[in-house]
């Protein structure tokens, strides 16, 4: 498997896995993963539905024990020293959700006081968060009353009325509609910004491509690639070149002299040609051979394949969901 | 970036403080008491099953069987089904608990909770204290309630405070049966659903609502050993007047014997429940 270890040593990650396994019946829902988010980054792990980041970040959160392998969260055992660790973190998820039957400022100040905070602090600091959140007006709202966002924005809250230093977001936008996902994303960012560390799951690639620096995509239980965004564009499919010639009869001429000098080349729609542009300097082998030939071109671009290509070309989904 | 690895660093030296104290055990299950509380509150339907429900079949009963148990209960049908009816309170009081427990689970509340450090019984004391109390507010109602309607205590405040007191032991017991349930079911509803198959059974094969001694044989052998028969006769025994030892007895060893089986049953249903 293609595995880029991310952070150089082992003191600078936030979160660490080694060989993580966690079985469900006879399936392994984990399969041996390994990560290094470094502190202070925003780490996206991606993959479709059911690939395994929910069981990553539950583990993680110290909310189910793995069947094998290590995993550490500032350096902590998230099985030996659960309690130490959950002092550090934060859980906003599909899952973990606030009381709906108390108010949005009732559930802040519960956490609060059990963050052993004194009564007053609790208080100052719930009032605090739905001032951050634009909650407001809805504090004394019954949890139960709020829209999609208003509940989104209020678990958030709840994740961080301990001031975490590691934050996990488990599917943290999904169903919410494109300005509540900007707003939602903008506090993520200053989240990052002020040095907490976040590790959040997502279907979608956009926002991985939004959010994260570095890329972990998950397939049934593995990791399938890891990197920075433009390194998993490279690593799929690189950059590619696109001409169109003015005369449509010349297009085979094209394909043939493309295909020699890139390695492979295709004919596509609307007279374009396609290849893999691997080094620049085939750019130029094309461009000579291309006047040789006095074939006129009428268009001529290099592009790269989009990141939700590359998510679909690694994990497959496309040929089920699209 | 130095920010964060401090924060690390830090959090590192705390880890050694490890578990709760037990001043944080007692103030996080307060927290959880109140917050129980705080969901009646915002809730009272919650409180109806316990309010309403009993005070709608004392008057049922008295008005539409009353007369006619006249002759089989010494004349005053309302005197021996008011402690009967305190008794019942325990059976949908206490499936309350399970409920709510369950409802936890399937909302994700309970996952909140596990990823704070806080400790692992504060979900569990905050759900059986609260159910302890609303139980006690129930009594309070009902009990009011059927002065009004002419009930009157014969024997002691002493005496009557202690009959609750057995009622209450005995709801403190099923309360962990109602722990359990609510961590095994899948769902709120089939909490509810297990809750009465097994409840109505149970409360109207007692003494609850009426004398034993004309029911059949065989169905008088479960009702003499049925625990809500010796709530109920306990109640009746110390609220009204007659021999209490032994129903207060059985009704203590019954509520000891529910705890030791599902005390320890419902915490590892709990803890083991993801």
């Amino acid at each position: 498997m293609t595995q880029t270890r991310v952070a150089a040593t082992k003191s600078e990650s936030a979160v660490s896995t080694r060989g993580l396994v966690k079985r469900f019946g006879g399936q392994r829902a984990v399969d041996g993963v390994d990560l290094d988010v470094p502190a202070g980054s925003v780490f996206g792990l991606l993959g479709p539905n059911g690939a395994g980041k929910t069981t990553i970040v539950r583990m993680l959160a110290t909310l189910l024990a793995p069947d094998g392998g290590t995993a550490e969260v500032g350096g902590l055992d998230v099985v030996r020293n659960a309690h130490a660790v959950r002092r550090l973190i934060g859980l906003t998820g599909q899952y973990a959700s606030v009381d709906e039957a108390l108010s949005g400022r009732e559930n802040l100040y519960m956490i609060g006081r059990l963050l052993d905070m004194p009564a007053k602090a609790a208080r100052a600091r719930a009032d605090e968060l739905l001032e951050t959140f634009g909650l407001t007006d809805a504090a004394r709202k019954r949890a139960k009353e709020y829209s999609g966002g208003m509940r989104r924005r209020l678990d958030l809250a709840a994740s961080l009325v301990g001031t975490p230093q590691v934050l996990f977001l488990d599917e943290p936008t999904t169903g919410l509609d494109p300005q509540r996902r900007n707003d939602l994303w903008g506090i993520v960012r200053e989240l990052a910004w002020n040095g907490t560390t976040v590790l959040l799951t997502t279907q979608y690639m956009e926002e991985a491509e939004a959010l994260t620096r570095h890329i972990a995509v998950m397939d049934r239980g593995r990791i399938i690639a890891s990197g920075s965004p433009d390194e998993l564009k490279h690593q799929v499919s690189g950059r590619r070149l696109r001409v169109r010639p003015v005369d449509a009869a010349d297009l085979p001429v094209l394909q043939g002299l493309m295909a020699e000098a890139l390695g492979a080349a295709r004919e596509e729609d609307l007279g374009y040609v396609t290849g893999p542009l691997a080094e620049d300097e085939k750019l130029n082998q094309v461009l000579r051979e291309v006047a040789a030939k006095e074939i006129a071109l009428a268009d001529l671009s290099t592009f790269t394949a989009s990141l939700d290509e590359v998510f679909i070309t690694l994990t497959g989904t496309g040929r089920e969901d699209h | 970036m130095s920010t964060a690895e401090a924060g690390l660093a830090r959090a590192r030296g705390a880890a050694a403080a490890g578990r709760v104290s037990p001043r944080e055990w007692l103030r996080h299950s307060g927290t959880m008491i109140r917050r129980n509380l705080l969901s009646i509150k915002a809730d009272p339907e919650e409180l109806v099953d316990v309010t309403i429900f009993p005070l709608i079949m004392t008057v049922l009963f008295t008005y539409v069987f009353g007369g006619a148990m006249k002759g089989s209960v010494n004349g005053n049908y309302l005197e021996f089904l008011v402690p009967g009816i305190l008794a019942q309170m325990l059976t949908f009081g206490t499936m309350y608990t399970g409920i709510k427990l369950s409802n936890d689970f399937s909302k994700g509340v309970i996952d909140r909770f596990r990823s704070l450090p806080i400790a692992r019984s504060a979900v569990l004391n905050g759900h059986i204290v609260a159910a302890m109390l609303r139980l006690l507010i129930a009594a309070a109602i009902t009990t009011g309630s059927a002065a009004v309607l002419g009930f009157r205590v014969h024997t002691s405040a002493p005496a009557f405070l202690a009959g609750l007191g057995v009622l209450m032991t005995l709801g403190l017991a099923i309360s962990w049966v109602a722990v359990y349930i609510g961590s095994i079911a899948k769902t709120p509803q089939a909490v509810q659903g297990v809750g009465q198959l097994v409840l109505f059974p149970m409360m109207f094969a007692s003494s609850i609502f009426a004398p034993t001694n004309t029911m059949p044989g065989w169905l008088q052998a479960f009702v003499k050993v049925n625990p809500l028969t010796t709530a109920a006769d306990s109640a009746r025994a110390l609220m009204i007047g007659g021999p209490a030892f032994h129903p207060v007895w059985v009704t203590l060893a019954w509520s000891a014997a529910l705890t030791v089986v599902f005390a320890p049953l419902a915490v590892r249903a709990y803890r083991r429940r993801s």
